[in-house]
């Protein structure tokens, strides 16, 4: 793969990966999932 | 009274499952792709990702929020606002019962597909990638000469047509409840598949190719009016915003329930999808342009072209395992129609129809499922493809865009949209800052039209949509014509009196 196409994948990735952690992790005002 | 009786999503697991199955649809796949290999590669996504930060997220959180603080679906939301405003929730449901009247034929034509890869109807080898576009035109729809040609109903895709709306009316009859269930295997089971597509896909030689393609970024063209038009309305089509649906959904949040948190993940898993998608797309591209010795952009589709002519022809030449990829291929376009289908088919038609009306939700559901199917038979004729890109055109595309626009306009100047802000707040997990209603105020407004204005009229007023004539109309007149019909029933609609609340 040529380098700006493995540049892209990692920093989307990495994007969609963090976001959704941080989702994740903010889920919950008590610290619960459902609500 | 109302807010006792309406129905519940049992959990939030199965509520993001629905919102996410509404989101991701047959343009994850087909459309996304296509437009990150055709403006710019990773450049694309930099603008799709602030689209989908400053409008998509903003705009879903928008009809969540409006849908959960006022129990209602879009012409009890506006209702709600101002009995003047009804007409444009009504319209917005116009927008989604069309939409879901063709795309159900999409999904028969995918199962006509999933059942043909079985046996590679359309040919194995060079020979059978060669004949891919005669058999989708030729033997799947039979296609005549214009839309001012009809010609007669293909049995096949209307008897798939039929068992389509018989499986949606059966997910659809007890609502929310069993909809969350079915949306957590419409999401997981394409996801899977897509993961078994892009193994396949990477072990293809060529590949590489193709993901260079579609990842190399070309940052010149994020000066150009072009990426912003693709990236803006990929974030208009892909999250099912504009199309009522949004509302009804929120509107089925339990009230102590998040709404910020679920938007956000909501966004993210959908433009993730439609990332991933990619891969396993352009992977089978770079194989195809590579087995046929052929540049990547001479194979290069979307739209219907991608799935039921491209990717078969990729599928021909694949080595070994080409049914079976084929078989899971139209399955995931299958479970991914279907999650939309029956977003569009309950939450933008089922709900307001009976939060104005009343009625059983079996009732209810049952003459939705039997006019959408009766509607859909005319995109099963010869000339039912014409049609289908004409509504398209005029619901999925402008219907979408101008309603959207509006409920912007409606909720940010003719409202008070920190209502909804101090409302949303109140019970989720992170509080969204006054940024958001300038957002609503502004920015999407903004957005909205500068899409309709660049990709819509500025081109279907020049010329005929598409080029079609039928007698002394062309296919621009008919788009006008949808539109203008279905405002005046949004109007004539949102006149008519609301049941007496709790009452059937």
């Amino acid at each position: 793969m040529e380098a700006g196409a493995i540049i892209t994948t990692i920093v989307f990735a990495l994007i969609f990966v963090c976001g959704l952690v941080f989702c994740f992790m903010k889920a919950g005002i008590g610290g619960k999932w459902e609500d | 009274m109302a807010e006792l009786t309406r129905e519940r999503w049992t959990s939030r697991t199965t509520f993001l499952f629905a919102a996410i199955g509404s989101a991701i649809g047959l343009g994850n796949i087909w459309r996304f792709p296509y437009l990150a290999y055709d403006n710019g590669g990773g450049a694309f996504l930099v603008a799709w990702i602030i689209g989908l930060l400053a409008l998509g997220i903003p705009w879903l959180l928008m009809e969540f929020g409006m849908g959960r603080m006022f129990q209602r679906g879009a012409p009890g939301v506006f209702a709600s606002i101002g009995k003047k405003w009804e007409w444009l929730g009504w319209w917005a449901v116009f927008v989604a019962f069309l939409i879901v009247t063709y795309y159900t034929v999409i999904i028969a034509w995918s199962l006509r597909y999933a059942i043909s890869s079985v046996t590679m109807a359309w040919g194995t080898g060079e020979e059978g990638a060669a004949g891919t576009a005669d058999f989708f035109f030729g033997d799947i729809l039979q296609l005549s000469g214009g839309p001012g040609e009809l010609g007669g109903i293909v049995w096949l895709t209307l008897g798939m047509l039929a068992l389509v709306w018989i499986v949606l009316f059966f997910i659809m009859y007890k609502g929310a409840n069993v909809i969350g269930r079915v949306a957590v295997f419409v999401v997981t089971i394409p996801w899977i598949i897509l993961v078994a597509l892009l193994v396949r896909g990477l072990t293809l030689p060529g590949a590489v190719d193709g993901l260079n393609f579609y990842l190399s970024p070309d940052w010149s063209a994020l000066l150009t009016g072009d990426i912003w038009f693709a990236a803006l309305s990929q974030i208009a089509f892909t999250l099912s915003v504009g199309m009522a649906g949004m509302y009804a959904y929120g509107s089925f949040i339990a009230k102590k329930a998040d709404v910020n948190n679920n938007a956000f993940i909501t966004g993210f898993a959908n433009n993730a999808t439609s990332f991933f998608a990619g891969f396993a797309v352009f992977s089978t591209l770079g194989f195809l342009a590579s087995a046929l010795n052929v540049p990547v952009p001479e194979v290069a589709a979307s739209g219907l072209g991608l799935a039921f002519i491209t990717y078969p022809a990729g599928i021909s030449m694949m080595p070994a395992g080409g049914a079976f990829i084929g078989v899971l291929f139209f399955l995931c376009l299958v479970f991914l129609g279907l999650g939309s289908a029956f977003f569009l088919a309950h939450g933008g038609v089922s709900a307001p129809l009976r939060d104005k009306f009343g009625g059983g939700l079996t009732k209810v559901t049952a003459l939705v499922c039997l006019a959408a199917f009766l509607v859909g038979i005319v995109f099963t004729t010869q000339g039912g493809l014409y049609w289908l890109d004409m509504i398209d055109r005029a619901v999925a595309f402008y219907g979408l865009l101008i309603t959207g626009a509006l409920s912007c306009i409606v909720i940010g100047w003719f409202w008070k949209p920190k209502l909804l802000r101090d409302h949303v707040n109140e019970t989720s997990d992170f509080k969204i800052g006054v940024w958001w209603e300038w957002i609503i105020k502004l920015v999407l407004p903004v957005g909205i039209i500068f899409v309709l204005i660049y990709g819509g009229f500025m081109v279907d007023i020049p010329e005929a949509y598409e080029g079609y004539q039928i007698g002394p109309l062309n296919g621009s007149h008919v788009v006008w014509i949808v539109l203008v019909v279905t405002l005046i029933l949004s109007f004539v609609l949102g006149r008519l009196k609301t049941r007496k609340e709790g009452g059937e």
